[in-house]
């Protein structure tokens, strides 16, 4: 128990040189069990493991994480593999009515002002999402960006169970549709 | 907007959503304007969302720069490119440092070049604070706190966490960004006054408060002071985030 607290509090001192330990023998191991248990490419896993990396960075600022249950190589894999489920799921999904992929649009195309309006109206609130601060990044990038389910989200960032994800991320909306209003 | 459609629209962007699923919820989209909105509505954030990365929801600087991910194998002759590349820029730094007519440092400059941003780390200020029932945050510190976050606004942020401070005296964490933000705006006289009163007390922004309370120092002209202080935060074993910067300063006082 004693060496499990002692890595986390060897990353507080010397960050450097955990980090560099953690790319150097846990990330080819991540790599590895990836390719020969699941169908991902060796790019997407290395991406997949530098988004687990920093989650579990996000975890340790915000006190979430305090204890290891086995060491920081075995708490990165438990990250990876649920990023790894969401990661494999992003092809199986069921378009909807306005989730096409549109052309882009020239500058003679009918209708190009309002098309203006709209990204102008994009950026703004791209601005209000990006000057959220912790969790509600963290949750809308996991929801959103990564493709993850509550449970999952609630694993990886060390909640107590989907609904508390939930309430979060309903709180975090609420104050985004409240700044664009 | 119920609890159904909002379990169909999370299933949608999780990829969970079964067959009879997606049926429903086209049948919703289809019939239901609010949630067709609130449907289109979150697609757009998800476009934007995708623009972020937790990397940037990491706020301890150093801990951030030591998450880059090794590069991967450079070719030869860039290679050698670079290696030429950093031995000119050795050489001219050499010629640079040695050239008999090297001005020393101002004490403003010392302090300028090592001040770095302390970001906004209050609990509080995001969802993951106090319950907000219980320990609701004014909004005159909110903004005063949102003037903070943009490192473009110091002198702005400056003044409104004067008032901030003046209205929540008991609270050394205000004061800390107050006189950070004044050290950013080069009010360095007033952020000695506004840092001072935080190393005296055991908050946790007591060291940090020693390192931005030195380059106040320096930034003033109060070389002694500036060096005292900036020696207590290296002092300190809680003294790790800003250690290059402190000892850079300290270096360059004597």
């Amino acid at each position: 128990m004693t060496e499990k607290r002692d890595e986390l509090a060897e990353f507080r001192r010397d960050p450097n040189g955990v980090v560099s330990g953690i790319y150097t023998t846990c990330r080819p191991k991540f790599i590895r069990w990836g390719r020969e248990h699941h169908s991902a490419g060796a790019h997407d896993l290395a991406d997949i493991f530098q988004n687990a990396l920093m989650i579990m960075v996000l975890n340790i600022e915000s006190g979430r994480l305090v204890g290891l249950v086995g060491t920081l190589c075995t708490y990165l894999f438990g990250i990876g593999k649920k990023l790894i489920q969401a990661f494999l799921r992003k092809n199986k999904r069921i378009s909807m009515p306005g989730s096409e992929n549109l052309p882009p649009i020239q500058e003679t195309d009918p209708g190009v002002e309002s098309q203006i309006i709209e990204n102008q109206d994009n950026d703004n609130l791209w601005a209000k999402v990006n000057a959220l601060g912790e969790p509600c990044r963290s949750i809308l990038i996991l929801t959103y960006k990564e493709e993850m389910t509550s449970q999952e989200i609630a694993d990886v960032l060390g909640y107590a169970s989907p609904e508390v994800v939930r309430q979060i991320r309903k709180r975090c909306l609420d104050r985004i549709r409240k700044n664009e209003s | 907007m119920n609890t159904r459609t909002d379990q169909l629209i999370e299933s949608y962007f999780s990829n969970t959503l079964t067959n009879a699923e997606a049926g429903a919820l086209q049948e919703l989209l289809a019939n239901d304007p609010e949630a067709a909105r609130e449907f289109e509505w979150r697609q757009r954030l998800a476009g934007q969302v995708k623009k972020m990365s937790l990397s940037d929801g990491i706020q301890n600087p150093d801990w951030k720069n030591n998450l880059q991910a090794p590069f991967r194998p450079v070719i030869y002759w860039k290679r050698a490119l670079s290696v030429a590349a950093a031995i000119t820029l050795f050489a001219a730094a050499c010629w640079f440092l040695t050239r008999p007519d090297k001005p020393a440092p101002s004490l403003q400059a010392i302090a300028d070049s090592n001040f770095q941003y302390y970001p906004n780390k209050l609990p509080s200020m995001s969802l993951g604070g106090p319950d907000d029932r219980n320990d609701p945050v004014p909004q005159s510190v909110l903004d005063a706190f949102q003037l903070y976050n943009d490192t473009t606004r110091f002198r702005e942020a400056a003044q409104a966490l004067s008032a901030v401070v003046a209205d929540f005296p008991e609270k050394p964490e205000y004061r800390f960004y107050q006189g950070v933000a004044l050290l950013g705006d080069h009010q360095y006289a007033a952020a000695v006054v506004a840092l001072q009163p935080v190393t005296a007390t055991d908050h946790i922004y007591q060291v940090p408060a020693y390192y931005y309370l030195g380059l106040a120092y320096a930034g003033a002209g109060d070389r002694v002071q500036a060096q005292k202080t900036l020696q207590a935060y290296l002092n300190s074993k809680d003294g790790i985030t800003f250690r290059k910067q402190a000892q850079n300063a300290l270096d360059a006082l004597r």
